[in-house]
């Protein structure tokens, strides 16, 4: 029998997709795999580059490249199974406008804020940037040096980006683009339980009756978990599926109870479930006593704008997170005025559908998982919005056990593994400290091996801040790295863009292309991008996982691990810390920032002999496994502290696992006895963030959006996304499958509303908000479908920014900005 | 000019009262094959295709019929155009 190689290729790719599938096909088919010699292809495993589910991929390169990949097989998250983005990975690397060298704004060869990016090498552009840092550094001190970075960063990434600030330039103005996409479920977990990232996992999926989508888009935003919950759903006719927008989109295809709010009344519909969870009598007494307290919110807390805001001075307690006792009859009485009648009206929502949604919820024998996203998140109450949802599973006891699992899903990567893990938010330590704790500063201080007082007690500037501060010319010499923050910050009009071309300001941003970002920075940075590095991510589950480098970046790029360590060793201590600190380490005279940070006895005792792979460049650069040492150090920051993480090595070997990791086994529900360690034999649950280890059910009322719809500005914008592209489209739309399949941005608009305007479908319509307007065109039909008096528009597209028109309004307690809500108009072209 | 040959393959998962009424469907795709199914659902399919934005169209058009509920890419590779010789 003769095969060509196509069919040969086939063959594997059928037999793939049967395997996932569980189907068998017949022997011809299945028999062509075992006589295929797919010779040249070398295949290794990677978790994909995009979203929070941390799917593992297959990928093959040949000649240097990446030419194939594979949904893994022996992958728990998805099963052998691809999205369309990640199917196309092989492809971001390689778009035509990949950056290879730094490039400068000059003019007459010497640097120039209004010159031509021209290129130079990088011994220039870290010559360039060490003059402005030491000039900042030495006019105003610590507070005006600061970076951008990411929840797409590997985990050493974003330590090695702590280390370098927090116990460097001994600054807290580190905050990463996670600020815009988990802080309000951080600081939910934190209210809540006093320990960040959900005590479920995926597992749930399989194991729940009833699921909710509360402001979240799986069947395009998570496709495969959505995959599995579909599954789920098929294959358990008892199965219920609820989803919850302020629009209709392609989840509501499988929702047996799908329900179109007004935005912001979630608030309200989530004190009406816990209403009903008591007035019915459904209330899990013994779970409730044993386990929480009843707490009540201040309120009235103001909108995250600029203190000179007439918002946020009319607020009666701005940024207050304060919280009183409060007993389980005052929480009743609260939560009448969320009665059925009153929340049916204020959400638009139809009573029977509400109460069909609280009666999962309230039944004993119903296992309920609740899913977020950005709905809850971005959101100016969204630290309220977490709150009240762990408030519904804590009365009804429907928590850490299979299937029973409020669930806060994640955008990127590594906002878990990364961004929260390890630190680098402004005010954030590793493993859930915060920099205010005097406690949690001499932790880190003694692991750093630090002088005492080195790391500021004050919170840095966090993402929105740090836009405000550098307009207002506080904040001079900024990096900004693996985000493409001038596409995602709200509000860029006003504060982001002023801020980037302030002249008394230095930009740099580190990428693989030149985003919308890069064009704003003084200074642009070639990047090394996912596989062209080793790299560790951490995904929505706790699952943390590795990967080798397995193809070289082109041309002179680098990684952002290469980049920071390196830039470091342009510093003598002298010039960046105080002499009374130096003082009490002596030992420290006459060393540079990379001798203190990296090359510290710890970060450099890995021999490069131990990295188990062909490429490891930034082993080679340093001449020490960089990557395991940062690792390992970082690790003593958890272990024994609810935050274990297993032996690096040991995650080079399989499909990652679930912290905490102890004894080498992962946990899966998380306060539960029997699965998750911490908890002792007898105590059944224990919520050990927790001093007296109980949660909080946090009473805290419906509050207004910070701008809503008016006369002039008569509709809400909703922004998101869509399948085809992720967040801001810098790799997305180089892949030239997935830019043709969604090339433009659109606006999706009921059709009727398009009528009474004038629109046809296809019409170019100018948006209007007070900050700023956009053109786009009108949608009228496809996959979204908003209500009456709501727009909907994806920012995957750097050519229509919807940033322009988002308002920089945030929820007061955690700072992520509100995406969701802001007035606009509509103005024909 | 962008000489390439696509293969992919991918699992359908459909409503599963109405699967017959998806394969009929779905095959008349071009460059679609349907290789096998299951009653919970679930079909699994082959696209091969020269064009290169060929495979998110057709994956497109299946997630637009009314009956599907998700479809999701297994495998894909591509190969020079010509390299279809016989290897065994």
């Amino acid at each position: 029998m003769k095969w060509t190689r196509r069919q040969f290729v086939k063959a594997n790719a059928v037999s793939a997709a049967a395997t996932v599938a569980g189907i068998s096909l017949p022997a011809s088919a299945t028999n062509l795999i075992t006589s295929s010699e797919d010779t040249k292809v070398t295949w290794d495993k990677a978790p994909c580059r995009f979203c929070g589910t941390g799917c593992s991929v297959l990928v093959g390169s040949q000649n240097g490249k990446v030419v194939a990949t594979q949904g893994d097989p022996e992958s728990p998250v998805n099963k052998g199974l691809n999205c369309i983005k990640g199917y196309f990975l092989s492809k971001i690397m390689y778009g035509k406008d990949r950056l290879t060298t730094p490039l400068l704004r000059m003019t007459d060869g010497k640097f120039d804020k209004n010159g031509e990016f021209a290129p130079i090498t990088w011994d220039q552009a870290f010559d360039i940037m060490a003059e402005k840092w030491k000039k900042a550094l030495a006019d105003k001190g610590p507070t005006s040096v600061g970076m951008f970075g990411s929840g797409q960063w590997t985990v050493w990434e974003g330590y090695a980006a702590a280390k370098l600030h927090k116990a460097g330039f001994l600054t807290n103005n580190l905050d990463p683009n996670a600020r815009h996409c988990m802080a309000s479920a951080v600081g939910g977990f934190m209210r809540t339980f006093g320990i960040d990232e959900p005590m479920g996992c995926y597992d749930d999926l399989e194991a729940a009756d009833s699921f909710v989508l509360w402001g979240s888009n799986m069947a395009e935003m998570h496709p495969i978990l959505w995959s599995r919950l579909t599954d789920r759903r098929l294959s358990a006719p008892h199965v219920k599926v609820h989803v919850l927008s302020t629009f209709e989109h392609r989840s509501f295809e499988l929702a047996d109870n799908g329900m179109v709010f007004t935005p912001q009344t979630d608030l309200a519909i989530l004190n009406y479930i816990a209403h009903y969870i008591i007035e019915n009598d459904k209330v899990n007494w013994d779970f409730v006593n044993k386990h929480t307290h009843f707490k009540r919110g201040e309120t009235d807390i103001g909108y995250g704008l600029r203190p000179e805001h007439p918002l946020q001075k009319a607020a009666a307690h701005p940024d207050s997170g304060k919280m009183t006792d409060m007993s389980f009859d005052e929480y009743r009485e609260f939560l009448k005025d969320y009665n059925l009648e009153a929340v049916a009206k204020l959400s638009g929502v139809p009573a029977e559908k509400l109460e069909a949604l609280a009666k999962d919820y309230a039944d004993p024998n119903v296992k309920v998982t609740s899913f977020w996203t950005m709905g809850f998140n971005q959101h100016t109450r969204g630290v309220w919005a977490n709150n009240s949802c762990y408030n519904i599973h804590l009365l009804t006891g429907k928590i850490s056990e299979p299937g029973n699992s409020p669930f806060s899903l994640t955008g990127q990567p590594s906002a878990c593994g990364t961004a929260r893990e390890v630190g680098t938010f402004s005010h954030r330590l590793p493993a859930d400290m915060v920099v205010a704790n005097p406690k949690h500063r001499k932790i880190s201080e003694d692991i750093w091996q630090l002088p005492e007082g080195a790391i500021p007690p004050k919170p840095g500037y966090h993402a929105v801040l740090q836009n405000r501060m550098l307009k207002d010319g506080k904040l001079n010499a900024y990096w900004v790295m693996c985000n493409n923050n001038m596409q995602a910050a709200p509000n860029i009009n006003e504060e982001g863009l002023p801020g980037y071309r302030n002249p008394e300001n230095f930009i740099v941003v580190s990428d693989p292309y030149p985003t919308v970002t890069a064009q704003a920075a003084d200074l642009i940075l070639p990047t090394a991008m996912w596989v062209e590095k080793e790299g560790a991510y951490g995904n929505a589950e706790r699952r943390t996982q590795f990967w080798h480098q397995q193809v070289s970046p082109p041309g002179e790029a680098k990684s952002d691990l290469w980049q920071m360590v390196e830039f470091s060793k342009r510093f003598a201590v002298e010039e960046v810390w105080p002499a009374e600190l130096i003082a009490k380490k002596p030992e420290y005279k006459g060393k540079t920032l990379y001798d203190i940070l990296y090359a510290n006895g710890e970060v450099d005792k890995f021999p490069v002999e131990q990295v188990d792979a062909k490429l490891n460049d930034e082993a080679k650069d340093f001449g020490f496994y960089l990557q395991k040492g940062l690792f390992e150090e970082y690790a003593k920051f958890g272990r024994d502290h609810g935050h274990d993480l297993a032996p690096f090595d040991t995650y080079h070997e399989v499909r990652g696992l679930r912290w905490p990791v102890v004894n080498g086994e992962e946990t899966r529900w998380r306060f539960r006895e029997g699965s998750d360690p911490y908890v002792k034999a007898g105590e059944g649950v224990n919520f050990y963030g927790k001093p007296d280890g109980k949660a909080f059910i946090i009473a805290t009322p419906f509050e207004p959006a910070a701008e809503s719809p008016d006369e002039e500005y008569d509709m809400w914008l909703s922004t998101g996304r869509v399948l085809e592209h992720w967040h801001s489209g810098s790799m997305t739309r180089r892949v030239p499958e997935l830019y043709r399949a969604f090339p433009d941005a659109v606006l999706f608009i009921h059709p009727e509303d398009a009528k009474q305007r004038g629109f046809k479908r296809g019409d170019e319509v100018l948006i209007q908000s007070r900050r700023g307007e956009v053109k786009s065109r009108i949608e009228t039909r496809g996959r979204n479908r908003p209500p009456k008096g709501l727009v909907f528009m994806p920012w995957f597209d750097a050519k229509q920014l919807t940033n322009k028109l988002t308002l920089d309004a945030t929820d007061p307690l955690s700072k992520e900005t509100d995406f969701k809500k802001c007035a606009v108009k509509l103005v024909k072209v | 000019m962008n000489e390439e040959y696509h293969i992919s393959s991918a699992v359908v998962m459909c409503n599963p009262d109405r699967i017959t009424e998806v394969i009929d469907q779905i095959s008349g795709l071009s460059g679609l094959e349907v290789h096998g199914f299951n009653p919970e659902g679930k079909i699994v399919i082959s696209i091969e295709s020269e064009m290169r934005n060929n495979i998110v169209n057709t994956l497109e058009d299946i997630g637009k019929l009314e009956a599907v509920l998700s479809s999701n890419l297994v495998f894909h590779q591509f190969e020079p155009a010509n390299a279809n010789e016989e290897v065994s």
